[in-house]
């Protein structure tokens, strides 16, 4: 176990490294523009430009340039070009509206999801089953550009429920920040709910056929007994791996289209607008912080998975 | 007569191809033959742009009508009003003209650039999965039959790539790609071309798609009849080509189906962001961004991009789904598998 749990996060390593030097890569390399005469402006001289270039280091050899950066972002030090502000307080200072929409949007989806596809596994076949399908579907069809801009209008402008989009700390109005999220809770839940239900209801649908399971209902257990004990919790595997990641994910800031819909200023927000903006600095600060994320809760679902199903962790089921 | 030969007895399933067959168990599947039809009347109405364009609303979709004015009910209206706010949809009041109202200060017709946007949306979404595909297959191919550190390197790249931050690296190749355009040797590409996000979600999507169709194309090479096939003195190339490729044509097809509907999803949010399709083109994606600042009063204007996009990728799910229903009558997954990656679960990381 603890040799698996090893090995997992030396990888984690490993894949965090490749993602800063192609990073740092597609920022140095891809810009037709040198980021000194961006600094500098239109109008500027050229012993400005080389002044800048001097101060930020941009005339030293790429691995150079890309050891310092590192540097400054394991110590937090990284500093964004305009304004001249600290990346790691500018992220740390919006982990909160991030936290917040995550984690209520993350309930939500388990919660609703998992019921979905437990009741279409258990009902399979049948027109329940078929509607909740369909309903899974229509889930994932729907994208976030559609949810938004509808619940904005008819639950905000028109009815006048929910307010546009913002965010209050929920030390500042418990309540306020519950209504300020409430719509980007169900906005970024939609999408999952249709994943895991479909995802579980096939999983279900194959333990099902274990014989274990026959064995549990020659035992003379309950259907309902079966159903939970049997085979939900061996369905459930994969969906910790799954969770894990999704859920890293959306911490990491990767729901950037729902931050910037609903003017929630969280890290994907902060990203967005460093990437417009041709920022290295944040965009390097938030993709390493949110590959950190995603990376340490994958490798967590992971041994989590290994630690509740020993044919992972003994090598038979790792595919 | 002759009695019929034994091996012509009327077996109705022995008697059709596997192919005929699927195709009778698609037309079966009532959700999957509506959306298919649904897909082929959104082609449709993205195809009939210049039609309505020139022999209905008499413009282009680049054409700005600021100061004009237009006739409703014999009443001049303004396109856009001394606020600056746009003429709301007018439907067949002004003969079609402004049919879903104008885009905002530049008066745009709304209608006619939602069809021509749905012309880039749909390439893009198309021709990304197409190459993500493509690419797929060779890798896998290569990385399946030689194995070894052919294997090793392909699986591995795929590996990082998949544990990216997706969406953010595709932002930002996508804005610098589209500032400076692309040169390398003797092909230039410049910052507008659609070419662009088509490359940058092929190679984003490609783990997605390689990944499953490489683990397929590994239990291929432990079957029985690529051993005879070498034995019979095939080479590399053939046994490739016309042992292995035919045996994936169906999970080719299923995943190339889903994989456009989540191209166009990725382009959508690219476009959104400003990294994806620039103007003077249009995507439903880069409307909607346009949209949402005249929500409150225009609602349409993001609304009307948002379902084009949704009814989309809803029929290409849909049609994906009754695919691998019909050509894998024992699979009960579909989606989820291109959402996950078949193999180990993964998400994809679109936009949300």
């Amino acid at each position: 176990m603890a040799r698996f749990a090893v090995r997992r996060l030396a990888g984690m390593v490993v894949v965090l490294f490749a993602v800063s030097v192609l990073l740092f890569l597609v920022f140095t390399v891809l810009p037709a523009q040198n980021p000194a005469q961006q600094l500098a402006g239109k109008n500027s001289t050229p012993q400005l430009v080389a002044s800048i270039e001097e101060e930020w280091g941009f005339d030293d050899s790429l691995p150079e340039q890309y050891l310092s950066m590192m540097g400054k972002v394991l110590t937090g030090e990284l500093v964004s070009y305009r304004p001249r502000v600290d990346v790691l307080e500018q992220i740390v200072e919006r982990i909160p509206a991030t936290l917040s929409l995550s984690i209520g949007a993350a309930v939500i989806w388990l919660v609703l999801g998992l019921a979905l596809g437990y009741v279409s596994a258990v009902h399979a076949g049948g027109p329940l089953d078929r509607l909740l399908t369909g309903v899974a579907v229509a889930g994932i069809s729907i994208p976030v550009f559609l949810i938004a801009p509808v619940f904005l209008y008819v639950l905000s402008y028109q009815l006048g429920i929910f307010p546009s989009g913002g965010y209050v700390p929920l030390t500042e109005n418990p309540w306020e920040w519950f209504t300020h999220l409430v719509l980007p809770w169900f906005t970024l839940a939609i999408l999952m709910i249709g994943i895991y239900g479909r995802v579980l209801r096939s999983k279900m649908l194959d333990t099902m056929n274990e014989d274990y399971v026959r064995t549990a209902r020659a035992k003379g257990l309950s259907e309902r007994q079966v159903m939970t004990r049997h085979v939900l919790r061996n369905s459930l595997l994969p969906i910790v791996a799954l969770f894990g990641l999704d859920f890293g994910g959306t911490i990491a800031g990767t729901a950037i289209i729902t931050e910037s819909l609903y003017s929630l200023d969280g890290v994907g927000n902060y990203a967005a607008l460093a990437t417009a903006n041709f920022e290295l600095p944040p965009v390097m600060g938030v993709a390493l912080y949110g590959a950190f994320f995603v990376v340490l809760l994958n490798a967590v679902a992971d041994i989590a998975h290994a630690y509740l199903d020993p044919r992972v962790r003994l090598g038979e089921d790792a595919s | 007569m002759a009695p019929d030969p034994p091996t012509a007895a009327p077996n109705r399933v022995g008697a059709h191809g596997p192919w005929a067959r699927a195709g009778r168990r698609f037309l079966r599947n009532r959700a999957a033959v509506a959306a298919a039809a649904l897909f082929v009347l959104i082609v449709l109405f993205v195809l009939a742009a210049p039609l309505w364009a020139d022999h209905v609303a008499g413009t282009g979709p680049n054409k700005s009508h600021t100061l004009d004015k237009i006739e409703v009910d014999g009443e001049q209206r303004d396109v856009v009003n001394v606020e600056g706010l746009p003429l709301g949809p007018q439907w067949f009041d002004a003969g079609g003209k402004f049919f879903l109202g104008a885009d905002g200060r530049l008066g745009r017709d709304e209608m006619v650039r939602l069809m021509y946007a749905g012309r880039t949306s749909l390439l893009v979404g198309v021709g990304a999965a197409l190459l993500t595909s493509m690419l797929a297959v060779v890798l896998s191919l290569l990385a399946g039959y030689y194995r070894g550190w052919v294997d090793t390197a392909i699986a591995r790249t795929l590996d990082v790539l998949w544990s990216l931050p997706v969406f953010l690296f595709g932002l930002a190749i996508g804005i610098s790609l589209a500032l400076g355009g692309l040169e390398v040797g003797p092909i230039a590409i410049s910052g507008g071309s659609l070419l662009i996000p088509i490359g940058i979600i092929a190679v984003f999507s490609l783990p997605y798609v390689a990944r499953p169709i490489r683990s397929q194309v590994i239990s291929l090479t432990e079957m029985e009849f690529l051993e005879a096939a070498r034995a019979q003195g095939a080479g590399p190339i053939r046994v490739m080509w016309s042992e292995i490729l035919p045996n994936l044509a169906s999970t080719i097809i299923v995943f190339t189906t889903l994989a456009i509907a989540n191209s166009m999803l990725f382009e959508a949010g690219l476009s959104f962001l400003g990294a994806g399709v620039q103007p003077p083109n249009s995507s439903w994606g880069l409307m909607i961004s346009g949209g949402v600042d005249l929500l409150k009063t225009q609602p349409l204007l993001a609304i009307a991009p948002g379902l084009m996009i949704t009814l989309t990728v809803l029929s290409l799910n849909l049609i994906g789904d009754g695919l691998r229903s019909a050509l894998d009558p024992h699979s009960r997954t579909g989606i989820e598998e291109a959402r996950t990656g078949a193999v180990s679960v993964k998400p994809t990381e679109g936009p949300a």
